[in-house]
């Protein structure tokens, strides 16, 4: 019996697209470098709506009977559309950066909608082999897009940084990975947990190791402290709308697999592996926020305060119910769209300033009070406060860690939450307070200014009405949970 | 017969090594060729766990094959910042890498 | 330790010389010489692979990397002239890698000699003898066995793992878009 090739229909539309975009910009070398972008982000969308077509289905890719490799069901589903919306939006708040700042816009887009693909393949993936060639495609297309500006010194530093650390990672993970194929002897998800709820007891040992390497090699990907130094590095020096990318697609897909992996492949094992992920998350939401408190560079500052979360997202991993599950699909999706906002501000400020400095913001909320609005929304959502997305989100992950025992890292995190309201005050400070360095008001773009505008009612209605995503975030993490 | 342990072995001692030379270089050649010293480890227990545990089927010897494609690409893709870094700034140094704090 | 073959005698040398070539790769304080020490390594490692009855990774690993990753190495050294680099190949930290490198060695080693390994084998197939010994690679099809470690790895990459071939094709692609991308000079750029 053939597997059920109609499973991976948005994963035709993006690799299709992506040469579709490519071959376009190659025919028509008169094209305004604006316009793959956009096309692409046609592309982005037209996946998106694919994938919504997936509700409710739940079925297996079986490649040859009894070995399913992928596995597509609400949580997939959630996901895709979450990652094609990611997709959407850095096309979109790419376009006039790729304009004025990049040659190759083809390329660019085409590459922004594999690595899509490869976020898209990482979450179905229920089989080793599979979810680990998938995190490389997405891996790839970031190195690739993060050393982009090739002309420009510090994109190239980034790149090399982010490159050999990732392939550092790489074979950490991967000698992880080979300990766990040695201990049960497969490489599917299912295979692997029920090897490991009737294993020997002497294996122990090699199967602790083996967690050790793969949380390792994974909290490279995710930047968890101690495995974040390239994370600054790489958020400054990228192309901006990369680096909201790097912060956005690169967590959801890598934590939708860290929390797949571990639900259903390593469950049974959960006693070994818990207390590691739950240190690690504690040591990455405090040094994440405490060092965020020094930082002067926009960038930088967004690098360290998306390592505090990703200490936040971590604690849903290491809780690994399904509570903690819904809680961290329903906050990964209120953490994009405010991360989005924030960048999509950001990139307006950038094409127009050419600055990323905080100290720069100075008096925004005087030249350009839509922006300086906007920016206060997101800085609000992320720092946790109420009407915003980020509250409820925080607050249901927190609760998921309570219940499943965790009782002191919730603690910390509301602390190390606290900390962080700090720095995003001091933004505000800059925008609100401070005089501007630079005289005279400026326009947002008419796009961008919508863009902006359709995220920021999205933090609002997270925040306010949240019932309706967090009922889907549920239903989704509910098929992790089923057998 | 070789002893199982003792292809593991010679694995962990590649793997150390490789992670020895990762940490302790600071030229990116290097630190490439350090990595790649770690993936070949990775093969050597992907293949031994294949032939010595589970000989059917042959997943250990198709990931070490997926390991080698990796492996290959992610030294052309790295090489290729080497190089531009170099046309920029004339180094293969990572800490003479400076504009961003390391 | 008792040496029972041949083959074991052939294993414990290619195994040392693999290691003393693997420090060579790291401790060469000149950079052709690290990179010849790993197609060393890599070739010696090949060797190991043979003993353990996987011809084709051998065959494998001796293509891409001796001929492969070996060439492109070398070209990057000389395209970037490493070796007129001024100060030294280590960095600053390297007391520190020392330190990991020995810490992460003992825990492996303790972590592969503390472990049953026996108890990795479902129970059917458990031999009543240890140690455990090496087996040809089978994989199981509708027309019977495959008995070549050739063919099960070719039936099992265009049967189970098809998918991940495809991605993987994507990867290369990727990477050779993005390395032409980068590698290239500019028009108006000065090489």
């Amino acid at each position: 019996m053939n597997p059920d090739y109609s499973l991976l229909i948005p994963e035709y539309i993006l690799a299709v697209w992506a040469a579709l975009v490519v071959a376009v910009d190659v025919m028509m070398p008169k094209l305004r470098r604006d316009v793959p972008a956009y096309l692409a982000a046609l592309g982005a969308l037209a996946a998106g709506i694919a994938s919504v077509l997936y509700i409710d289905v739940n079925k297996g890719f079986e490649a040859i009977p009894g070995v399913t490799i992928m596995h597509v069901d609400d949580y997939t589903t959630y996901m895709r559309v979450l990652l094609c919306g990611i997709a959407v939006f850095i096309l979109l708040m790419s376009a006039q950066f790729v304009r004025m700042r990049l040659s190759h816009a083809g390329e660019y887009s085409a590459i922004v909608l594999v690595a899509t693909l490869g976020g898209m393949l990482m979450v179905e993936g229920t089989e080793l082999i599979t979810s680990w060639i998938a995190l490389e495609l997405l891996s790839f297309c970031f190195y690739t897009l993060v050393s982009f500006a090739r002309r420009e010194l510090r994109s190239n530093e980034a790149g090399l940084k982010y490159m050999l650390l990732g392939a550092f990672s790489t074979a950490l993970f991967l000698y992880g990975l080979s300990l766990i194929y040695g201990v049960t002897g497969t490489t599917t998800y299912d295979g692997i947990a029920a090897a490991l709820s009737n294993r020997g007891e002497d294996l122990t040992l090699a199967l602790v190791v083996g967690f050790v390497f793969i949380i390792a090699g994974l909290g490279f990907k995710v930047a968890a402290v101690p495995f974040h130094m390239y994370t600054p590095d790489a958020y400054q020096g990228a192309p901006l709308p990369i680096t909201a990318m790097l912060s956005t697609t690169s967590k959801a897909a890598a934590f939708a697999l860290f929390f797949r992996l571990f639900t259903t492949a390593f469950l049974p094992a959960h006693e070994e592996w818990k207390w590691m992920i739950a240190l690690i998350a504690a040591v990455t939401m405090m040094w994440g926020n405490l060092v965020a408190l020094q930082q002067t560079n926009l960038r930088r500052l967004f690098a360290y305060s998306s390592i505090g979360q990703v200490g936040f997202m971590l604690i849903a991993v290491a809780a690994a119910t399904q509570d903690a599950g819904s809680s961290l699909l329903f906050h990964m999706a209120g953490y994009a769209v405010t991360n989005l906002a924030a960048f999509t501000i950001i990139v307006v400020f950038f094409n127009r300033e050419g600055s990323d400095e905080i100290a720069d913001l100075a008096g925004l909320a005087e030249r350009q009070p839509f922006l300086a609005l906007a920016m206060v929304t997101a800085l609000f959502s992320l720092a946790g406060m109420p009407l915003f997305a980020g509250f409820f989100t925080k607050f249901m992950l927190f609760v998921s860690g309570w219940d499943a025992g965790l009782e002191w890292l919730s603690g910390v995190a509301v602390v190390a939450s606290l900390i962080s309201l700090y720095y995003y005050l001091m933004v505000i400070r800059q925008m609100y307070v401070i005089a501007p360095r630079v005289p005279g008001r400026f326009r947002t773009p008419a796009l961008l200014w919508g863009v902006i505008a359709v995220l920021v009612v999205g933090v609002f209605f997270l925040g306010i009405w949240p019932a309706p995503l967090l009922d889907a975030a549920d239903t989704a993490a509910a098929f992790l949970f089923r057998a | 017969m070789i002893p199982m342990e003792h292809v593991l072995i010679l694995g962990a001692a590649l793997f150390a090594i490789g992670m020895y030379g990762v940490l302790a270089r600071r030229n990116a050649v290097l630190i490439l060729l350090s990595v790649e010293l770690m993936l070949n480890a990775v093969n050597l227990n992907l293949i031994a766990f294949n032939v010595y545990l589970r000989p059917n089927p042959a997943t250990g010897m198709v990931f070490s094959v997926f390991v080698i494609v990796i492996a290959a690409a992610e030294a052309g893709l790295a090489l290729a910042i080497i190089l531009r870094l170099f046309r920029n700034r004339r180094t293969a140094n990572v800490d003479e890498a400076d504009l961003l704090k390391w | 330790m008792q040496i029972h073959s041949t083959e074991q005698v052939v294993f414990y040398l290619l195994a040392v010389v693999a290691v003393a070539a693997a420090l060579g790769v790291v401790f060469a304080q000149d950079i052709i010489h690290s990179a010849l020490f790993l197609v060393v390594t890599l070739i010696l490692t090949a060797g190991v692979y043979v003993l353990l009855s996987a011809e084709f990774l051998s065959l494998v690993q001796v293509l891409v990397y001796g001929g492969g990753v070996s060439i492109l190495v070398m070209f990057a050294v000389m395209i970037t002239r490493v070796r007129d680099a001024r100060g030294p190949l280590d960095g600053a930290q390297k007391p520190i890698a020392i330190v990991a490198g020995l810490a992460i060695v003992t825990v492996l080693v303790l972590m592969i000699s503390r472990t049953e390994w026996q108890q990795a084998i479902p129970a059917v197939n458990r031999p009543d003898e240890s140690p455990v010994r090496v087996q040809r690679v089978i994989t199981q099809t509708d027309k019977g066995q495959l008995m070549s470690d050739t063919d099960a790895i070719g039936h099992d990459l265009f049967t189970t793992f098809a998918v991940p071939f495809e991605v993987a094709s994507l990867v290369l692609l990727v990477a050779l878009v993005g390395a032409i991308y980068l590698a290239r000079g500019e028009e108006d750029e000065v090489t």
